[in-house]
C-alpha cells in the first residue's frame, strides 16, 4: 500500500485517540494543559528556532483520565493531512508541520543541485521512521502520486508542503533577468513520487507567496 | 610525459580556467596600466567568489555522491573562456547590490563599535577630569574658605564620590554594551558568510538554469531534482 493510500485529509476536528504521544507547536492542538518539552534537541536546530518549533507541546492521549475524546482542532480554511509513515521518509516545510508522533525522527538533508538551489534553500527538513505526521495546509490540498509518464502534474513550488524522498522533480522556469532578480516562483513537474502534498491552485483560498516571503526563504538557513 | 588532453568534464578546473586565465591576463596588464588594477580587483573578486562557490558545489555534490546519473552539478553547462567570464561577471553584477547591502548592514556593527569606544573614551575621560578638578579644588581651598564651611566641604566630597560612582557605573554599562556588540558582530559575520555563500550560489544556479533553458535543444528542465540524499544530520 503506497504512501498516498495512507494519507488522510481532515477538514474538521478529528480524534487523535490511539495515536502515540505526539509533539505539536505551542498554541496548536487540543485545548488542554501544556506539557512543554524539547524533543530531539540537536535535530534541525536553526530551522526549528527560527520557526518556533524548538520547544514543543507533548500530547499523550493514553495518559488522560477524562472520557471526552481528544480532538485535533481544525480552523477553516485549514486542512490537516495525516500521513502514516512505515519506515519511510518525508520532506516537508517546517511551517506546514502540525504534529508528529514520538517515534519519528527529524533530520536535515542538503540538496545542492543547481535547479533546486535556484529556488529553494539547500537545507530541507525530513522526517523518517514509523508513525503519523500531520501536515497543515491552507485550503484543500492536492495529494499527488505520480509515476514516470508523459502527463506529469505541475505544482507551484511555493505551494509545496511535503513530499516523499523518492520524489523526482523537474522545474518549469521562465528565463529572464526580471525573473532572476524578483525571485520568480517556478513550477515543479512531478515526474515520479509516492506522495506530494501541495496547496491547491485556488487564489481564493491560497494566497501567492509574496516577494518578502520568497526572499526570506532564500536567506533564512 | 603524456600530452595534455584537455580538462576532464568532471574537473573543477573546467570552470576555473575560463575565468582564471583572463584574470591572470588582466593582472599582467595592470602592471603596465595601473588603472586596470580596479578592473582586476573587481574581476578577481568575482572569479574568487565563483571559484569558491563552484568548489563548494563540487565538494558538496561529491560528498552527496550526486555525480552519478545525469545532471546534479554544473555538468550540463560547458562555458567557453569568454562565456565563462561573461557569466561570472553577470553573476557578480546581479549579486553585487545584494552583497553590498548585506555588507552595509553588517558593517554598521563596526561603526557602532567605533562609536561606543569613542563614547567610552570621551565620557570616562571627561568624568575623571571633572572629578580630578573637583578633588583638587576641594583640597586647595580646604584651609581657606572651605575650612570655615565644613558642611560645604562635606557636600563637595560627597559630590566627588558620587561623580566617581557615576563614572564607574557608566564605564561598566558601556563595557557590557561593548561586549554585547562584540558577540553580535561574531554572529553577524557568521550570518554574513552564510548569506554570501547562499546568494552567490543562488545567482550562479539561476544563471545555470537560464543557460540551460536558453540552449536550442534544451528541454524545460533536463535535470531531475532528487531528495534521497545520504548526507544528513
Amino acid at each position: 500500500m503506497n504512501l498516498l493510500m495512507r494519507t488522510t485529509v481532515h477538514s474538521e476536528n478529528f480524534s487523535i485517540e490511539g495515536f502515540e504521544p505526539l509533539y505539536a507547536r505551542i498554541g496548536r492542538g487540543p485545548n488542554r494543559r501544556g506539557n512543554f518539552t524539547i524533543p530531539q534537541r540537536s535535530s534541525c536546530v536553526v530551522r526549528r528556532l527560527l520557526t518556533g518549533y524548538y520547544v514543543l507541546n507533548r500530547f499523550d492521549s493514553k495518559s488522560r483520565t477524562a472520557n471526552v475524546p481528544l480532538l485535533w482542532p481544525i480552523r477553516a480554511p485549514d486542512r490537516v493531512a495525516v500521513v502514516e509513515l512505515r519506515d519511510e521518509q518525508l520532506c516537508f516545510r517546517m511551517r506546514n508541520l502540525a504534529f508528529f508522533e514520538e517515534g519519528l525522527r527529524l533530520s536535515t538533508i542538503v540538496n545542492a543541485q543547481a535547479p533546486w538551489l535556484a529556488f529553494e534553500s539547500p537545507l530541507i527538513t525530513r522526517i523518517s521512521g514509523s508513525g503519523r505526521v500531520g501536515i497543515r495546509i491552507d485550503g484543500t490540498p492536492d495529494c499527488i502520486s505520480a509515476t514516470p509518464g508523459p502527463t506529469a502534474p505541475h505544482i507551484s513550488l511555493h505551494r509545496l508542503a511535503a513530499w516523499s524522498t523518492d520524489t523526482r522533480f523537474g522545474l518549469d522556469v521562465a528565463p529572464g533577468y526580471a525573473n532572476t532578480v524578483l525571485v520568480a516562483p517556478a513550477a515543479a513537474i512531478v515526474r515520479s513520487s509516492s506522495l506530494v502534498i501541495a496547496g491547491r491552485d485556488d487564489e481564493k483560498v491560497v494566497g501567492t507567496a509574496g516577494l518578502a516571503m520568497r526572499v526570506g526563504r532564500l536567506i533564512i538557513p | 610525459m603524456s600530452p595534455f588532453k584537455g580538462i576532464r568534464q568532471d574537473d573543477p578546473l573546467r570552470i576555473l580556467v575560463p575565468i582564471g586565465v583572463p584574470c591572470v591576463f588582466l593582472l599582467a596588464l595592470s602592471a603596465i596600466q595601473p588603472i586596470v588594477v580596479i578592473v582586476v580587483i573587481l574581476l578577481g573578486a568575482s572569479a574568487a567568489a565563483i571559484a569558491v562557490a563552484c568548489l563548494l558545489f563540487r565538494f558538496v555534490q561529491k560528498f552527496l555522491r550526486e555525480n552519478r546519473g545525469p545532471g546534479g552539478t554544473l555538468d550540463t553547462w560547458r562555458p567557453t573562456t569568454l562565456a565563462g567570464l561573461g557569466s561570472g561577471c553577470w553573476v557578480l553584477l546581479q549579486w553585487a547590490p545584494f552583497g553590498f547591502l548585506a555588507l552595509l548592514v553588517f558593517g554598521a556593527n563596526g561603526l557602532v563599535m567605533l562609536g561606543l569606544e569613542w563614547l567610552l573614551d570621551m565620557g570616562i575621560g571627561k568624568l575623571s577630569h571633572e572629578a580630578g578638578v573637583m578633588a583638587e579644588e576641594t583640597a586647595s581651598h580646604s584651609d581657606g574658605l572651605l575650612g570655615c564651611l565644613p558642611a560645604v566641604k562635606e557636600r563637595l566630597k560627597w559630590a566627588e564620590g558620587e561623580l566617581r560612582g557615576l563614572q564607574r557605573a557608566l564605564y561598566n554599562l558601556l563595557e557590557v554594551l561593548k561586549f554585547i556588540f562584540v558577540v553580535e558582530t561574531y554572529v553577524s559575520w557568521i550570518f554574513l558568510a552564510w548569506l554570501t555563500t547562499r546568494s552567490v550560489l543562488y545567482f550562479l544556479s539561476r544563471r545555470v538554469v537560464i543557460e540551460q533553458s536558453l540552449a536550442p535543444d534544451a528541454e524545460s528542465s533536463p535535470i531531475e531534482i532528487r531528495f534521497d540524499m545520504e548526507f544528513t544530520r
